[in-house]
């Protein structure tokens, strides 16, 4: 498997307090790799690494080939960048806005920007500081994908925008990846949005990567079950526990489980206890209880 | 080229009030100081080269103050977004810091093709004794180079990071207050001056702004 980006045991503090610790991630190429996590998780600040805007005190960052931030400018032409600010100049049009962006990326497709501002009902002579958020959310996205980018960077786009845009841009992005194969890194704290869009996975909390794995394994691992029976009997599990509550007096018992198989019925049987119910978790729930349990261990 | 274009028109959109202003200010100067001291009686040609030379200052003045303002606000747009657009475009830092030097210098010239205009415009409604000769390709030049080497001093300061340029301007603060103070407390030395002087002085970085400035002269 082709990695598009990579981390090696990054370090990085940005001020006090805060701190990126030995973290290391790999988002395949051709994925659509959701970088999930609660404010202040650390998110923004990966994605600056990534992009060279910060300089890691340790380890490696690898971008489409390119070491990061040394080689920054040669991945920068192969990366898309929506960022969760707005960062265009407010005194230029939409169209001056576009043309300016263009002089700067070889590759960009004047055409096919032509037909996105039609989609996305962008009137050209706009200033952009009149701009709605939802017009200016669009008009990153435009941006971003006419560069025909091989690796598209999206930071929170689609936070705070209502539900018929955020439908727009994310049909726009998906057109595009279903077209050209590229990479999508797509952070975000808006859980079902990334599970119905994503085939990868990374959770984030307090600087440090919980998990990484694809959507399926992380959707399909993460069960409730409810036991009846003296469940102290299971102890080393072939899975592991992340969180428990007690049913009643009779000794059942309520527990979320990650990394389930079908074995593991079995496996609760033999000691004893009945599983009488296994329910899948969406990916919200599963990302909550990877957080709490996480958070329980620290 | 592309790049350079896309940068000029850039600095238009975000600096085009004040382009416009100092346009005003370089085409006005050469008429209004012309037609002010122009003599009605030609007798009175040696006052008339006094009073221009009164006028002269403003030029160096003007350019200064072109250099200086375009240095400063150069970066504004790219500090409001907090460099994350410029830093995110596929472009070498030093390639992008560059570009935006010329094309600030780009607009300097362009004022100083508008004075040379103007100066050709104001000598046309005058008629120089053979005593006299004008200048106005030599004053326009000069008016240019000085503010393109006032415009990449302060377009060095302002390029630095931020806590580097706030070292600066701590240190020139508590010069002029030391220097303020040794008034107060009577201690001999005008050491401002002194700087003034090598900074304008013949081999300083401002040279250019001193001396004479004369659309007209013998």
């Amino acid at each position: 498997m082709t990695t598009a980006v990579r981390f090696d045991a990054v370090n990085f503090r940005p001020g006090k307090g805060f701190a990126i610790e030995g973290l290391s991630l790999s988002v395949p190429e051709g994925s659509i790799y959701g970088f999930l996590g609660p404010n202040g998780a650390g998110k923004t600040t990966t994605i600056r690494l990534m992009l060279g805007l910060e300089r890691p005190a340790a380890g490696r960052i690898e971008v489409l080939g390119s070491v990061i931030p040394g080689a920054a400018t040669a991945a920068l032409a192969r990366i898309g960048y929506v960022p969760e600010r707005p960062h265009l100049h407010p005194f230029l049009t939409v169209r001056q806005s576009i043309e300016f962006h263009a002089a700067f990326h070889p590759r960009f497709d004047h055409r096919w920007a032509a037909e996105l501002q039609d989609e996305f009902g962008l009137a050209p002579n706009q200033l952009l500081n009149r701009l709605s958020k939802g017009e200016m959310g669009k008009l990153l996205m435009l941006q971003a994908l006419a560069q025909r980018p091989d690796l598209l960077v999206l930071d929170e786009p689609t936070d705070g925008l209502d539900p018929v845009v955020r439908r727009d841009l994310l049909s726009a992005l998906v057109a595009y990846v279903a077209d050209h194969g590229a990479t999508v890194f797509i952070s975000s704290h808006l859980v079902h949005e990334l599970e119905r869009l994503c085939d990868w996975v990374g959770l984030m909390d307090g600087g440090r990567l919980v998990s990484e794995m694809p959507m399926a394994q992380l959707k399909d691992g993460v069960k409730r079950i409810r036991l009846a029976g003296p469940v102290d009997a299971l102890a080393n599990p072939p899975f592991s526990v992340l969180s428990r509550a007690g049913v009643g007096d009779a000794g059942g018992a309520v527990w979320v489980v990650d990394g389930w198989v079908a074995d593991c019925g079995g496996w609760i049987a033999e000691r004893g206890v009945r599983l009488e119910a296994v329910d899948d978790l969406d990916l919200e729930d599963g990302f909550v209880e990877r957080l709490r349990a996480r958070r329980a261990a620290r | 080229m592309t790049m350079l274009r896309a940068m000029l028109w850039f600095h238009w959109r975000s600096c085009r009030n004040w382009i416009v202003a100092a346009a005003v200010v370089a085409a006005g100067l050469p008429v209004v100081s012309l037609r002010s001291s122009w003599p009605r009686d030609p007798s009175q040609m040696a006052s008339f080269l006094a009073q221009l030379e009164a006028w002269g200052v403003f030029y160096p003045v003007a350019a200064a103050i072109v250099g200086l303002v375009m240095a400063v606000i150069i970066w504004q747009a790219d500090r409001r977004g907090r460099f994350v657009y410029a830093a995110t475009l596929p472009i070498e830092p030093w390639r992008y810091v560059w570009l935006r030097f010329v094309a600030g210098a780009a607009w300097i010239v362009g004022l100083g093709l508008v004075l040379w205009a103007a100066s050709l415009v104001a000598l046309a409604t005058v008629s120089l004794p053979d005593t006299l000769r004008a200048f106005p390709t030599l004053l326009a030049l000069k008016f240019t180079l000085a503010a393109v080497s006032v415009f990449a001093i302060g377009y060095s300061i302002t390029t630095l990071p931020a806590s580097t340029t706030r070292i600066v301007s701590r240190v020139v603060l508590g010069l002029v207050v030391l220097q303020a103070l040794a008034l107060l407390l009577g201690i001999e030395g005008n050491w401002l001056a002194a700087v003034g002087e090598a900074l304008i002085g013949r081999w300083g970085p401002f040279a250019l702004l001193g001396g004479r400035w004369m659309l007209i002269d013998v």
